[in-house]
C-alpha cells in the first residue's frame, strides 16, 4: 500500500468527509503493483469534482473541457508551465503540489521515471489507447509504455516566406549555406539543443552527439554561419510573428507556430528538411501524489476519444498521434493533409531523430558551445 | 489666487532680461520639452502599443490587420485568464489590507517608543526593500515547504504581505515624521481617550499616507512575477505567471486585452484615491 492510498484510507475512517470528496471518495481497493487484478476489484470508483492539470499554456481547446464537464461533472483546473524544467521544478521543490495530470515531452517523462515522479497508468481504465499509433506507443522514453500516454507531437522544421526566397528550402545544408545577400533575414531557434542539432545533422552527426569534436565542430559551422548570415536567436513563437511581419523571410521553428505564422500569412511554407529533424512528443501523465489518479485515467480516456482527440488538435494546429482520428477524416484537411503536420514518420524512419537530454556531462559540453556561438 | 499672483510677478520680473540670456534658456527650454518628450514617449509609448494591439484582429501582433473586439471576447469567455485576473485581484486586495495594517501600526510604533537597539530594528524592517525578490522566493518556498504548508491563495497572501509591508513601513515613517503630535494632545486634553483620539485625530491625519501606501501595496502584488512563481500552487496562479506560462506557445492578443482592462482599473483606483484625497484636504 502506498502513501497516497494510505492517507485516502485513513481519512475514510476518520470520516473527514469534504476532504475525502476531494480526494476522490471511496476508500481504494488496496492494489499490489504490477498485478492484473480480476475485474471483481475494479468496482467503479467514485470520480474527484475537480481535476487539476499542470500544462503547457495555450495546449488545450476550451470546448473539450465543457464537453468533459458535462459529460462526468469534473471540472478541470489548469495551471500552465513554459519549459519542462520549469515543471520539474515544481515536484521536485516540496513534491507534488497537488496536480492529478502533468505533460512533459519525452526526454522529461524518462527523466521523471527516473527520479519516481511518476505514478504507473493502469491501462485498464484506459481502453482507448488502442486509438493511438503504435509508432507513437514503447518510445525510448517509456520503453514498455506504463507511465504515459501520447498527446500532441511534432517537429522542429522551418518556415520560410517563398515571395522572398530565391529558392524553397528543403535540407538543413541549404540553411548553412545561407547567401550572404540575405544577411539578417535569417531565425534560428534560441535553444541549445535544437541549433546545435542543426550543425551536427549538416556534418552527418547525431543530434545527440555526446563526443567533444563533433559538438565542437557543430559549434564552428554555426558560429560561421552567424558571422555570414548574421541570424537572429529567438524562440518559436517569436520567429512566428517575425515571419509574419517579414523582419526575417525564413526560420527555424514548432511545427504549433509554423501553422500560426501560415494561418496569418499565406505565403509561408512550413517543410521538414529532408536531412535529419527533431520529432518530440507531449504526453499525458500523472505524478506522483496525484489527488485522484482514477479522474486523471478517466479525463485520459477521454481525450483519446478520436472525435476529442481532433477538436482539441485542429485547436491547437498540432498533430495528434491519435489514428482513429485521422483515418475517420476527423482533423482539418488544412492539417491532415500537410505533410508537414503529419510526415509520415514510419516513411522518414531515421530521418526524424528525438533530442535526448538529462547526461550531465553532455548537457554542459553543449551548453559550453551554445554560450560560445552567442558570444562570437 | 494668491499663488498666481506671485507667479505674474516673478514672471514680468524675467521680462527685461538681456537678449543674450533669454537665447540661453530658449534652449534650455528646448532640451527640457525634448527630454520631457522623450521621456514621456519612453514610459508611454509601449503601453499605447499594447493597447492598440488588443484591437487588432492577427494573432501574431506582428502587422496589424484590422479593428476588431475579438480579443475581448475571448477574455471573457477565457475561464483560465478569467481565474487568473481574479486570483491576481485577491491576493493583491488581501495583501493590501494585511500589509497596510501591519505597516501603519509598525511605523506608529517605531516613531513613538524609544527601545532598545532601535536603530538595528528599523533597519532589518528596511531590508527586505533591498532583499533580491529571488532570494525571497526561495526562501519562503523553502519555509512553506518545512512548515508543510500547501502552496495556494494563502501562501501567495503570506508573501505579498511580506514584501509589501516595508514599502508601507516606509511610506507611513516619512508621513509620520510631520506629524504634529500637538493636535493629539489638544484632543486628550480635551478628554478623548486613546481610542478616540486614534480613531478620530490620528487616523484621518494619516489617511492620505495610508492611501498612497495602500495603491502601492496593491501595484507592487498585483504585478509581482518572481515571489508568486515560487509560492504559487494549485489554481491559484495569479496573472503574471500565467502569461509567463504562455511564453512557450505564444502570447496571444488575449494578453494585450486583460493587460489594458487591468490598465483601466489602475487608472480608476488612482483615480478614486485622488478624488477622496482632494475631498479630504477641502
Amino acid at each position: 500500500m502506498n502513501r497516497r492510498q494510505f492517507l485516502r484510507l485513513g481519512l475514510g475512517l476518520t470520516g473527514s468527509t469534504a476532504l475525502l470528496a476531494a480526494c476522490g471518495g471511496a476508500p481504494a481497493t488496496p492494489q499490489t503493483q504490477g498485478q492484473q487484478a480480476p475485474t471483481t476489484d475494479t468496482a467503479p470508483e467514485a470520480l474527484a469534482k475537480e481535476l487539476s492539470w499542470y500544462n503547457w499554456g495555450s495546449y488545450i481547446a476550451d470546448s473539450v473541457l465543457e464537453k468533459f464537464k458535462a459529460e462526468f461533472g469534473v471540472t478541470v483546473k489548469v495551471d500552465v508551465y513554459s519549459s519542462n524544467e520549469e515543471m520539474e521544478a515544481k515536484f521536485k521543490a516540496g513534491g507534488n503540489p497537488g496536480y492529478d495530470l502533468i505533460t512533459p515531452s519525452d526526454y522529461m517523462v524518462s527523466k521523471m521515471i527516473a527520479a519516481g515522479l511518476l505514478e504507473k497508468l493502469n491501462f485498464d481504465r484506459i481502453p482507448n489507447f488502442k486509438n493511438i499509433d503504435d509508432s507513437h506507443k514503447n518510445l525510448y522514453f517509456d520503453p514498455t509504455n506504463e507511465y504515459s500516454v501520447a498527446y500532441n507531437w511534432g517537429c522542429t522544421g522551418f518556415a520560410f516566406d517563398k515571395t522572398k526566397l530565391p529558392e524553397p528550402i528543403t535540407n538543413w545544408k541549404q540553411v548553412i549555406d545561407w547567401p550572404e545577400a540575405l544577411r539578417g533575414k535569417l531565425g534560428m531557434l534560441d535553444d541549445v539543443r535544437e541549433l546545435l542539432a542543426v550543425g551536427l545533422r549538416v556534418l552527418g552527426y547525431s543530434g545527440n552527439a555526446t563526443d567533444p569534436a563533433e559538438i565542437n565542430a557543430a559549434r564552428d559551422l554555426l558560429i560561421s554561419l552567424k558571422r555570414r548570415a548574421n541570424y537572429a536567436l529567438t524562440d518559436s513563437p517569436n520567429a512566428a510573428t517575425n515571419l509574419v511581419a517579414g523582419d526575417i523571410f525564413a526560420t527555424q521553428i514548432y511545427t504549433s507556430d509554423a501553422v500560426t505564422a501560415r494561418r496569418e500569412n499565406p505565403n509561408v511554407v512550413y517543410v521538414i528538411p529532408g536531412d535529419v529533424s527533431t520529432i518530440w512528443q507531449d504526453n499525458l501523465c500523472v505524478p506522483k501524489g496525484a489527488p485522484s489518479q482514477y479522474t486523471a485515467e478517466v479525463f485520459i480516456n477521454f481525450l483519446c476519444r478520436p472525435e476529442i482527440a481532433a477538436e482539441n488538435a485542429n485547436e491547437i494546429g498540432l498533430g495528434t498521434p491519435n489514428a482513429v482520428a485521422l483515418k475517420q477524416g476527423l482533423i482539418a484537411p488544412e492539417l491532415a493533409e500537410d505533410k508537414a503536420v503529419y510526415p509520415d514518420v514510419v516513411a522518414l524512419g531515421s530521418a526524424l531523430e528525438f533530442l535526448k537530454k538529462g547526461d550531465p556531462q553532455a548537457d554542459e559540453r553543449y551548453q559550453r558551445a551554445f554560450d560560445e556561438i552567442k558570444a562570437a | 489666487m494668491a499663488s498666481d499672483v506671485v507667479l505674474l510677478g516673478e514672471r514680468s520680473e524675467i521680462k527685461p532680461r538681456p537678449r543674450k540670456e533669454s537665447r540661453g534658456i530658449g534652449l534650455g527650454r528646448f532640451a527640457l520639452v525634448t527630454i520631457t518628450f522623450f521621456t514621456f514617449a519612453f514610459l508611454y509609448v509601449p503601453i499605447a502599443v499594447l493597447i492598440a494591439f488588443s484591437f487588432n484582429s492577427a494573432r501574431t501582433g506582428a502587422t496589424w490587420q484590422s479593428f476588431s473586439l475579438q480579443w475581448y471576447e475571448r477574455v471573457f469567455s477565457n475561464t483560465r485568464i478569467l481565474e487568473a485576473a481574479a486570483n491576481s485581484l485577491i491576493v493583491a486586495a488581501l495583501a493590501t489590507v494585511g500589509s497596510v495594517v501591519i505597516g501603519t501600526l509598525m511605523a506608529i510604533a517605531m516613531e513613538r517608543y524609544q527601545f532598545r537597539a532601535k536603530l538595528a530594528w528599523d533597519a532589518l524592517l528596511y531590508l527586505p526593500v533591498i532583499i533580491p525578490e529571488i532570494v525571497m522566493g526561495i526562501s519562503l518556498l523553502i519555509f512553506f515547504a518545512a512548515i508543510n504548508l500547501s502552496r495556494g491563495i494563502v501562501t501567495l497572501v503570506i508573501s505579498h504581505i511580506a514584501f509589501c509591508m516595508p514599502f508601507v513601513y516606509l511610506t507611513m515613517r516619512a508621513r509620520l515624521a510631520d506629524f504634529d503630535r500637538s493636535l493629539e494632545e489638544a484632543a486628550q486634553d480635551l478628554g478623548a481617550d486613546e481610542w478616540t483620539t486614534f480613531r478620530r485625530i490620528t487616523l484621518p491625519l494619516l489617511m492620505p499616507g495610508i492611501i498612497s501606501s495602500a495603491l502601492l501595496a496593491f501595484t507592487l502584488s498585483l504585478d509581482d512575477f518572481v515571489i508568486s512563481f515560487f509560492v504559487t500552487g494549485v489554481g491559484s496562479q495569479t496573472l503574471p505567471v500565467y502569461i509567463w506560462g504562455q511564453i512557450r506557445r505564444g502570447i496571444t492578443p488575449e494578453i494585450n486585452a486583460i493587460s489594458t482592462l487591468m490598465l483601466l482599473l489602475s487608472i480608476v483606483l488612482v483615480v478614486v484615491a485622488q478624488l477622496i484625497q482632494r475631498r479630504q484636504r477641502a
